[in-house]
């Protein structure tokens, strides 16, 4: 319907047809209440069009003089529908709305004006529940479509109040007698109609200057209904839908509910009374009701009751942490209540089933510990009491204990047993997860010494392979699991502290070992989808432990060496078959750790280079049965242990290095004259295999973290070394790129030109003064761009090799001139300009943002080459009315980078402004063109270099615009208008709107 | 509650941009009233909003320097520097049921996070 008229009679005729027809559908339905479905549907778009009336009739106010036949207040629709009900019970009088009588509005007139007493609104109710189920069902449409208003930002202010003063205290009464009487409760319209009064109370109450309608008489009504709720009377049907109704008032705004109604819950949900107000026999109804439950296995609603309480319980959070840990609060929550309270809540935590399959209290309940442990964290230590860090010990560390076999595998495996979906599984997951986080906040109160400490003992105090019980292992991966997500801080190190304590806990590794070991057994042995998914986990939980604790082998190479055998056998083991999902989870999972070992442990492997060796020989096989992420990640782990052989001098390291190019050269040429493979696989062992390379230059640079003294004291000698090059490493490199590159196959593949790419590239981020096999000079790399740009096929290739020449101006821009640019854009760029780079976004992003990357780093480089302002300003300046988002937005900041550029030098910025000032009328047009015609999320593309130009050229840019924009559009006030604010701007942030302003006026569209 | 005013930050994103663009088109084409594009857009705040919410599983954790912070109008926002995003468990995504091991970790030099109260109800 449309209301959003200004016609105040054309409203009143609505008003009366839409009365009239509510009244004859509404006696239809309560004489054929068995045609309900089809006349609800009406009844109820008639309701929605009278509360969108009511609303209009009230928010437009009353006139200074009244217009006769209209009406400027409309306080109780409610009333209006019991009147008109009771006047006309049983037919609708023949009425022509169309001719309206004096006599008919005076009808209206009344019905709109009159005051139901309350008793009389009873006895209506209870005369039909047709007449009952309408006035729910008509106050539920009103408050919902009020939200609805108000969401959109409609001016709603004046019906708040009228709501406030008249339908809230009719609904209210409606409600109440409805609970209040049984019989009445017939189905969900009382429900839904109460939850329309919350969701609307709660919406309203921060906006409205009213004061807020109150809801505790119905909240107290439904606490009673719940109460008396049974097995017996209803199979508790009426407790779940007021648990409903409780859990979007706990979950959204719980300060609707009063205090005093929150201590009977409290007392009815937990047994407690801390204020020593509630009924604490309330709660035999609950445990009753759980029971129930429980028995009949209702998990979902069992859920819904977990997630209503643990919403109930975070209300006091605060309250609680206060009122436990400090000494702010004097009131009657003494010691012995608290501990009671806090008591039922680890009870409630370690409710007796299976979580997520059978009950949901211990998942829910991360929650509130979290946020009692951050609540904790924050209080300040004055207002601590003197035994508050023993009690919080003693809380916390019960809930750790509560946890750990709650996230026991083999509460997965029950899941995986009994539950079909995987959705189960992956909440259980996530279950493990938040436990984890839990864990890491508990830490900060609970520490190394009651945590870290806690769970190595656990793991480690004694021996598990001796004992049969195979719950031990699942105890131990918990523990690990939790151990695991504690050591992972990002740093490499493991304190001496946590050393020690390993140490003393001598089958930490080897119980750690175990299950990895176990998951290998079952692997090998078994395979449905149950073991091998439980294995996995077993094995990632190993593994990512161990890969933690590198830094704790550096002191315990023993172990270390341990640990590592197990990893490769592990890795023999799942490579033996290929093909298997699970398999290739597990190879990755062990690569992973043996890099990270190799990474940490460099120093400690040394002797086991040869082994490496021995392990990389077979692997790098094309036969060999491992992924390439496995070839790769092993030829970088070997290149760690390399990297670190620096005692022998550069000779041995070189020898070493040497000895992998030789092999990863020798698999190349046989791959390259097989006859066997199929392409793709030849291509990706092609890939692989000069991925190795990159991955060992990458191996062999100096981390932060493990600086080398041995190296940094022979420092000149590996400089010497490497310049020299004396076994040709970086000749035999560039000639197995060189061949690889000049086959056919694989000259066009993008993988082959990036990797390639990116190994002679690989020190041009580095130090110069930092020795590596690949340091390529400068000449070398132009060459070997210059000698590919022209065989690969360009739009395949460009993309890498303008990165290379980025990367090189980079690094090389003190000795680069604009020659050298003019040079090296002839040869790349301009041959392939015109039939390539231009008809392609992609390319021709690429070629802007090498000019860009150039603007960045030297300026100088590019704006006195002799193609920047005969070739490349004119180019660009066509670019900035192109259609493409790519191009719009690497154009735009090369304009904007031109404009104003920090890297300039004085002479730059001179010569800058002077090119600039030249081409300045063209460049505004072009870019107001390409803004009037560019889409709304590409405006951004523009105003960046809109707001450069202002700020750098206030006085030209004035007259350029008003030269340009009428050969934009013709909307001569629109464009002034612009101007001048754009002006007043100079620049700064409020210049976007006003372009956007412009925009929106010139192209008619709405601002959203 | 049931009913609340939905954030417009989506409309910023890759899938919200487009759908204005493709607003605007319908408009300009006089094919729509603006009034229904408005009406669109307010369906989107709230699709986005409750699908993300529902159907997402991936955990985001940013680890780094926190540079700038600031609370404003129920909105925090973040700005941290140097950071490493680890995004896992997009299991839903890979079509992988058991696939925590899939991590992806991004290195940013600036990471500007807005936090927006969830339960806001205008």
């Amino acid at each position: 319907m449309n209301t959003n008229t200004s016609s105040k009679e054309f409203t009143w005729k609505l008003l009366k047809a839409n009365l009239l027809f509510l009244l004859k559908y509404g006696l239809m339905y309560a004489n054929n209440p068995n045609q309900r479905t089809v006349l609800m549907m009406i009844i109820k778009k008639l309701m929605s069009n009278l509360s969108f009336l009511f609303n209009n009739i009230n928010e437009s106010g009353s006139q200074s003089e009244p217009i006769p036949n209209t009406i400027d207040t409309w306080n109780n629709p409610i009333n209006t529908i019991i009147f008109l009900f009771s006047q006309y019970p049983n037919n609708v009088p023949n009425w022509d709305m169309v001719a309206s009588s004096n006599q008919i509005n005076e009808i209206f007139r009344y019905a709109i004006d009159s005051n139901i007493p309350y008793d009389q609104l009873l006895n209506f109710v209870r005369s039909s529940p047709i007449y009952n189920e309408l006035l729910l069902t008509f106050t539920e449409i009103i408050v919902e479509d009020l939200l609805k208003l108000q969401a959109k930002r409609h001016a709603v202010t004046k019906i708040h109040k009228i709501v406030h003063e008249h339908l809230y205290i009719t609904t209210t009464a409606l409600i109440v007698s409805n609970l209040s009487s049984q019989q009445m409760i017939t189905d969900d319209t009382i429900f839904a109609s109460i939850n329309a009064w919350i969701n609307y109370i709660s919406s309203i109450r921060h906006i409205s200057s009213d004061g807020t309608m109150d809801l505790t008489e119905i909240f107290q009504k439904l606490l009673d209904l719940m109460y008396h709720s049974s097995e017996h009377t209803d199979k508790y049907l009426i407790a779940e839908k007021v648990l409903t109704i409780f859990a979007n008032v706990f979950a959204n705004d719980p300060l609707l509910m009063s205090f005093p109604l929150r201590e009977q819950v409290e007392a009815l949900f937990l047994g407690i009374s801390r204020s020593g107000n509630g009924d604490i026999a309330q709660n035999k109804w609950m445990l009753q009701y759980m029971n129930y439950l429980v028995t009949n296995e209702m998990t979902s609603e069992l859920k819904d009751l977990t997630v209503c309480i643990v919403d109930f319980l975070q209300i006091n959070t605060l309250d609680v942490c206060n009122k436990l840990f400090t000494t702010i609060s004097t009131d009657k929550f003494s010691e012995s209540v608290s501990e009671q309270y806090i008591k039922v809540l680890l009870q409630m935590t370690n409710f007796p089933l299976v979580p997520v399959l059978q009950e949901f209290f211990s998942v829910r309940m991360v929650d509130f510990w979290l946020e009692l442990a951050e609540c904790y964290s924050t209080l300040s230590n004055d207002t601590l009491k003197s035994n508050a860090n023993e009690i919080s010990t003693d809380i916390f560390q019960q809930v750790i204990n509560i946890y750990l076999p709650k996230i026991s595998l083999l509460n997965e495996q029950k899941i995986l047993q009994e539950d079909n979906d995987s959705s189960s599984l992956h909440e259980f997951d996530d279950f493990r997860k938040a436990v984890a986080d839990l864990t890491q906040t508990l830490w900060m109160i609970l520490g190394h010494a009651n945590l870290t400490n806690v769970l190595i003992i656990g793991i480690g105090s004694a021996d598990a392979s001796t004992s049969d019980n195979i719950g031990n292992l699942y105890q131990i991966e918990s523990m690990s699991y939790l151990l695991g997500v504690l050591l992972a801080d990002g740093s490499d190190s493991v304190s001496p502290w946590i050393c020690n304590v390993l140490k003393q806990n001598s089958f930490t590794i080897e119980n750690n070992l175990l299950l990895f070991r176990h998951s290998m057994t079952k692997l090998n042995t078994n395979i449905n989808t149950l073991d091998s998914t439980l294995s996995l986990t077993f094995a990632r939980t190993s593994c990512a432990l161990i890969g933690r604790l590198a830094g704790y082998f550096t002191s315990e190479p023993a172990k270390l060496s341990t640990c590592l055998e197990a990893l490769f056998q592990g890795l023999e083991t799942c490579t033996v078959t290929s093909g298997s999902p699970i398999n290739g989870k597990l190879e990755t999972i062990i690569v992973k750790t043996i890099v990270q070992l190799c990474e940490t442990c460099r120093q400690q492997l040394s002797s086991f280079l040869e082994h490496f060796f021995n392990v990389l020989m077979s692997v790098m096989r094309p036969n060999s049965n491992v992924s390439n992420f496995t070839r790769s990640n092993l030829v970088k782990s070997v290149g760690y242990i390399i990297q670190c052989r620096v005692e022998n001098g550069a000779q041995e390291q070189g020898k070493y290095i040497l000895q992998l190019i030789d092999m990863i050269g020798s698999l190349i040429e046989n791959n390259l004259n097989s006859p066997v493979l199929p392409s793709e696989q030849q291509y990706d062992y092609m890939h692989c295999l000069l991925d190795c390379i990159l991955e060992l230059g990458s191996s062999m640079l100096q981390s932060d973290d493990s600086e080398n003294t041995q190296l940094l004291q022979r420092l000149p000698e590996f400089q010497q070394f490497w310049q020299n090059d004396p076994f040709y490493i970086r000749n035999k490199i560039m000639a197995m790129i060189e061949k690889a590159l000049a086959a056919p196959e694989f000259n066009n593949r993008s993988g082959i030109i990036e990797v390639s790419c990116l190994i002679l590239g690989r020190t041009l981020t580095v130090p110069d003064d930092e020795p590596h096999f690949l340091r390529y000079s400068m000449q070398e790399i132009i060459n070997f761009i210059l000698a590919h740009i022209g065989t690969c096929e360009l739009t395949i290739s460009l993309p890498y090799f303008v990165y290379l020449l980025e990367k090189l101006f980079k690094h090389f821009k003190d000795i680069l001139t604009s020659e050298d640019f003019d040079f090296l854009f002839e040869k790349i760029i301009l041959p392939g300009y015109t039939q390539y780079i231009s008809r392609d976004p992609d390319l021709l992003q690429t070629t802007i943002n090498l000019l860009n990357t150039i603007l960045d780093c030297k300026p100088s480089l590019v704006i006195f080459s002799k193609h920047w302002t005969t070739f490349i300003f004119p180019e660009l300046l066509k670019l900035l009315s192109a259609k493409e988002r790519f191009t719009t937005i690497a154009v735009g900041k090369f304009w904007t980078k031109v404009i104003n550029n920090k890297k300039y030098t004085q002479q730059d910025l001179q010569v800058s402004r002077q090119q600039i000032g030249a081409i300045g009328q063209d460049l505004v047009y072009q870019t107001m063109n390409g803004l009037y015609h560019t889409q709304r999320s590409d405006l951004n593309c523009y105003t960046d270099l809109i707001r450069t130009l202002v700020a750098k050229f206030p006085m030209d840019c004035k007259g350029w615009l008003i030269v340009a924009l009428p050969q934009v559009c013709n909307k001569p006030e629109i464009h002034e208008r612009f101007i001048n604010k754009l002006l007043v701007t100079r620049g700064n942030r409020a210049a976007s709107s006003v372009i956007l302003n412009w925009w929106l006026e010139c192209t008619s569209l709405p601002g959203y | 509650m049931a009913v609340p005013g939905y954030y417009e930050l989506y409309r910023r994103s890759t899938v919200g941009n487009s759908l204005v663009d493709a607003l605007d088109t319908l408009i300009s084409d006089g094919r729509i009233e603006a009034s229904l594009a408005m009406r669109v857009l307010e369906t989107f705040d709230k699709v986005i909003s409750e699908t993300l919410k529902d159907n997402t599983q991936a955990k985001l954790t940013v680890k780094g320097n926190l540079d700038t912070y600031g609370f404003c109008d129920d909105v925090w926002t973040f700005i941290v520097k140097n950071c490493k995003v680890t995004v896992e468990g997009n299991s839903q995504i890979n079509g992988d049921s058991n696939n925590s091991d899939d991590q992806n970790i991004i290195n940013v030099d600036k990471l500007r996070i807005v936090a927006c109260n969830s339960k806001r109800s205008d």
